[in-house]
């Protein structure tokens, strides 16, 4: 019993001495540096989410303040904390319905281009076709065309000759589309570095190939297939433009859209916009926190080829 | 004279015939759809407004929809040509010249509108909404700027521009940050009270375009005057800029609209006065008023349902409501004599100054003013040019741009036949595939029989791709054939077939330089200007990116104190808009109050313009980039580092390898098939970076750090030429193929067979 106890407090000090090591070693400091300049313009947005405010705060040095007063005055922290902006953005308009609308795309966007995606490029990893090549560029190709000067082309196709305009459908497949480039690349690059072998023993002992797809390869590129469907959610859980355009109707209204009603021509409600946005991202936030183990081996792990 | 009598008979009865059909149609049950972009109180009070007038009556429904603000003019122009969207719309009248010009997009209401209901309307609202002779929808609102007073610094209105100036002199401190008069001065709709104070603005009397006069001239010289010589305005002004002066007692005046004072801080006493006399040329400062009209929809089945929609919208109550309860200024004059608006000063103070106001020109090539005489004035204002030399540049670029629509227009008037050559081309098509098919046909069926499977896993994918990315990929290889704009959008594509000639033009222009002597300039709208930008731009982002990333990657690759905390933090940029981030990071660069300056002063390094030179400029969209990149970057490496196998390094540390020879032939090589995808990918995605160039710098100054892609979208959606743009966009697409496949090439990851 003591000798446990012991064991744990020794077992303690290890880790606080390793604690010690680890935050006077360079690499800590680094990490620190580099996360105060990542952080800081969010601590603008989030002091501004809180401040209660419309308008981002202008900062003046206090002119005849120490150089350690003058640097206070550089932190943004809000005059006064208050939830008053995150209040107004969800109670004045159906913002709680907007972020539902906008999972439903953004899951159902997942589901779509995971789908294509996985299948086109396990072809591209397994098979060995005339236009394989072409046909991995052609996907990237799609990437090179200016998005912008796509709306009319895209409106004509989903609306008026799609007739799917106004319907989540139309949206779903324009931003599958979108995001399955990079999805096709980065899951053909980690199919590839999965083993051949037991693919092939499965194909001896008679399984079709759509059996050893489904049963053997997607359970095995699970992490690849997380990291990817995590690009193709926020492809579709950012995007503003094509959906303004394309719903009709306030009540399907995606969240970017309505986030986008604090800001016009003239004056914006960058308060209120500070707090939407924060309330935006905290769904993709708890993915990230949900997919990290995933997300350090699932990008690239396979893409390291032996 | 019978016959006369008889025609006028007929005409009479067909009117009757004509109203009692339109009576029958009204008379039926009619649904109609109108889209605003109302919000706050001023929504409230619109959206109610229409509620009770489906309630008044049984025979028109309306159905409002809200448009964001950002999206609202693409969702028109996308939807209105097509046949689609709204039967009536409210927006600014300024681009109703443009609408009617383009066709199909607005329609005419005179026949609709009886004199009794134009006499609610002041003329000059009325003058908005109508172009060529012709009315196109009701004024519903106004928004002019009027002069804003802190009554705690100034108490008394000043009569005329110099008392202006000689009061705002009084309150301006530049090192406490104290300044006399602020408003957005390079934003050319609040330079319009300068201009129309002198002239009669950027067009002469019959619409020809005039913008170097000489009365234009006098008011961005009396604008230089007051930015450089008198100093009493703040730097870099913005909308943001000006309400935080304000609020924050710092500037005595405000030149601004009925939008800012929803904004003024509650303990900042205020009032709002007509603008003074320019003691220049003895005429009141005559600011730019935009008229919030209802428009009828071109494709809207009933026009007469409309139009009484537009009336009972308009009528003196509905008016009283929307400036009592929506906080607007009513374009039904007729309100402000309800005692609580009369009663309110600040209200009756831009009523007042409605009377020197003067509508935004709605010709449609003030739509092509707009950026290049912002961009002119920011210059200007900076000492970096000369008003008199580049107004003269800008007149003749705008009459280039302004003669390019016009012989589009005029092809367009010309019935052209289609030329017999042109059938010749889905012919040579056609006879093309035929060969293609008799001479491969062999080799594609065995393809297919023997890649069944690979291509049928594929089909789904492709079929997506092709109907999504390929089809608007070959409508904009289309459109760059012809010399397509807003006027002859309409007109049979073959009739505005020009070939290669938009290729020519981008492709063939090698003059860096424009204008001569002490004038000659770098032409910032030159191609190959815009391409070594853009390829600097893409080059030190990537570069940077990579380079931080694998740093940090580096840094978080073993275990370390805090290290999923550190993941988490990193990642954030990721996960917030970018449209936000992007404005925070403008804010930080604001030479006069942005955290960056106020940072070098607070460690006695004097403050940067930072979007004064072509490389500081450049700059602060390189930071916000990298920025925004990096989380992604560094996700890629991680996941790259972690899958080395650490044997390799033990063995190295046995050999007796250092640090930098285990990175060099270890950590480097083994994480090349990750990076080289995410680099090719990123060199594509900051070719193409859109959002951060338009946010943050905008292609300041004056557009010398546009990439290739803001000025594409410039082209097409400033000024018109969609069939430019659409060139613009191949030649970017052909350069990034041509980079893709030389990448490729070059890393061969393409060929890495398992």
């Amino acid at each position: 019993m003591n000798a446990v106890i012991g064991r744990l407090g020794q077992g303690k000090a290890v880790a606080l001495r390793r604690a010690l090591r680890d935050i006077f070693s360079w690499r800590f400091a680094l990490l620190i540096v580099s996360v105060l300049i990542v952080i800081y313009p969010l601590l603008w947005v989030v002091s501004l989410a809180f401040s209660g405010q419309q308008s981002l705060t202008l900062v003046q040095l206090p002119p005849d303040a120490g150089v350690g007063q003058q640097l206070l005055a550089l932190v943004p922290l809000p005059e006064q904390w208050t939830l008053a902006n995150f209040r107004a953005v969800l109670t004045e308009q159906p913002f709680l319905r907007w972020i539902g609308n906008s999972l439903v795309v953004a899951v159902a966007t997942t589901i779509v281009g995971l789908s294509l995606s996985c299948t086109a490029a396990y072809a591209f990893s397994r098979f060995r076709f005339a236009g394989r090549q072409r046909g991995l560029t052609l996907f990237l190709i799609s990437q090179m065309f200016p998005a912008v000067l796509m709306l009319i082309p895209l409106y004509v196709i989903v609306v008026q000759w799609l007739g799917l305009g106004n319907s989540w459908l139309g949206l779903i497949l324009v931003y599958a589309i979108t995001a399955l480039p990079f999805c096709v690349w980065m899951l053909k690059g980690y199919f590839d570095s999965l083993p051949y072998e037991i693919e092939e023993s499965a194909l001896l002992e008679g399984a079709s190939r759509w059996t050893i797809f489904i049963r053997i390869i997607l359970p095995l590129a699970r992490p690849a297939i997380a990291v990817t469907g995590l690009f193709a959610f926020m492809t579709a859980w950012n995007e503003f433009i094509l959906a303004s355009i394309f719903m009709d109707d306030e009540s399907r209204y995606t969240v970017p859209v309505g986030l986008r009603f604090f800001v016009s021509d003239y004056a914006s409600e960058w308060g209120y916009f500070a707090a939407g946005s924060i309330l935006v991202s905290l769904p993709v936030i708890l993915l990230f926190l949900s997919l990290q183990r995933f997300l350090v081996s699932g990008l690239s792990a396979g893409a390291v080829k032996g | 004279m019978l016959n006369w009598r008889g025609a006028r008979h007929s005409l009479c009865l067909l009117r009757l015939l004509v109203l009692l059909l339109l009576a029958s149609q009204v008379n039926a049950r009619e649904t109609l759809s109108l889209w605003h972009g109302y919000r706050g109180a001023e929504r409230v009070a619109f959206e109610q407004l229409i509620e009770d007038f489906n309630r008044s009556q049984g025979d028109i429904q309306v159905n409002a929809l809200a448009v964001p603000f950002g999206g609202y003019a693409d969702k028109l122009s996308a939807a209105l040509p097509r046949g689609q969207g709204p039967d009536l719309f409210v927006f600014a009248h300024d681009r109703l010249g443009g609408w009617a010009s383009a066709g199909h997009t607005v329609a005419p209401i005179d026949r609709l509108v009886s004199e009794r209901l134009r006499q609610r309307f002041p003329p000059n609202l009325i003058d908005a909404m109508t172009f060529a002779g012709d009315l196109y929808g009701l004024p519903l609102a106004f928004k002019s700027p009027a002069l804003i007073l802190n009554t705690d610094l100034v108490a008394t209105a000043p009569a005329t521009t110099d008392d202006m100036v000689a009061i705002a002199r009084q309150h301006t401190d530049r090192s406490a940050g104290r300044f006399g008069l602020t408003y957005v001065y390079t934003e050319p709709f609040f330079h319009g009270m300068l201009m129309n104070s002198f002239g009669p603005g950027p067009f002469r009397r019959g619409g020809s375009l005039d913008v170097d006069s000489p009365g234009n001239i006098a008011s961005v010289e009396m604008l230089v005057d007051w930015a450089r010589e008198e100093r009493i305005l703040p730097e870099e002004p913005s909308s943001a800029l000006v309400t935080n002066l304000f609020n924050q007692g710092r500037a005595a005046m405000a030149i601004s609209g009925p939008w800012m004072l929803g904004e003024i801080a509650p303990e900042v006493n205020y009032r709002v006065v007509p603008l003074p006399l320019n003691s220049e040329s003895g005429r009141p400062l005559a600011p730019w008023v935009a008229v919030e009209g209802l428009f009828l929809s071109a494709r809207s089945a009933n026009p007469a349902a409309a139009v009484a929609v537009m009336e009972y919208l308009t009528r003196r109550q509905s008016a009283e409501r929307m400036a009592i309860q929506g906080g607007q200024l009513p374009a039904n004059t007729r309100a402000f004599a309800h005692p609580s608006i009369a009663n309110n000063d600040t209200a009756m103070a831009f009523r007042r100054q409605l009377e020197e106001a003067v509508p935004i020109p709605n010709l449609p090539a003030m739509t092509l003013v707009w950026v290049p005489l912002k961009n002119l004035l920011k210059k200007v204002v900076k000492g970096a040019a000369q008003p008199e030399a580049e107004l003269h540049l800008l007149q003749r670029q705008l009459q280039g741009d302004l003669a390019r629509l016009e012989r589009s227009r005029e092809r367009s008037e010309v019935t052209a036949q289609v030329p017999i050559w042109l059938w010749l081309v889905p012919v040579a098509l056609v006879l093309a595939a035929l060969w293609l098919w008799t001479r491969y046909r062999r080799r594609l069926m065995a393809n297919w029989h023997a890649n069944r499977t690979a291509y049928l896993y594929i089909l789904p994918a492709m079929l997506g791709m092709l109907v999504l990315v390929f089809f608007p990929l070959l409508y904009g290889l289309i459109l760059s054939f012809t010399d397509t704009t807003v006027f002859n959008e309409h007109t049979p594509l073959w009739s505005r077939f020009v070939g290669l000639d938009n290729y020519a033009a981008i492709l063939g222009d090698f003059d860096l330089w424009r204008g001569e002597g002490v004038a000659r300039s770098l032409d910032f709208d030159n191609f190959y200007w815009t391409l070594l930008i853009t390829i600097l731009w893409t080059a030190s982002n990537v570069i940077l990116a990579v380079g931080l990333a694998l740093i940090m990657a580096l840094a978080l690759d073993k275990p370390i104190f805090g290290r999923n905390a550190f993941r988490l933090l990193l990642i954030l940029p990721w996960a917030i808009p970018n449209y936000i981030t992007a404005l925070v990071w403008k804010g930080m660069f604001h030479p006069q109050f942005g955290v960056i300056n106020q940072g070098l002063q607070v460690l006695g390094v004097a403050p940067v313009a930072w979007f004064d030179s072509i490389g500081a400029s450049f700059f602060t969209g390189v930071v916000t980039n990298v920025w925004l990149s990096i989380p992604f970057m560094m996700v890629v490496i991680l996941g790259g580092l972690q899958s080395i196998p650490r044997e390799l390094y033990e063995v190295a540390r046995v050999e007796g390898a250092g640090r930098w020879f285990q990175f060099r032939s270890i950590t480097l090589p083994l994480l090349k098939p990750v990076l080289i995808p995410a680099v090719i990918l990123s060199v594509v995605w900051t070719f193409n970076m859109f959002n951060v160039i338009y946010l943050v710098s905008d292609g300041a100054p004056a557009g010398a750090n546009d990439i290739l892609i803001t000025k594409a979208f410039r082209i097409g959606f400033e000024k018109y030429q969609y069939a430019y743009a659409a060139a613009y966009s191949i030649v970017i697409l052909a350069l990034l193929f041509c980079y893709a496949v030389w990448q490729m090439r070059v890393s061969r990851t393409m060929e890495a067979v398992r």
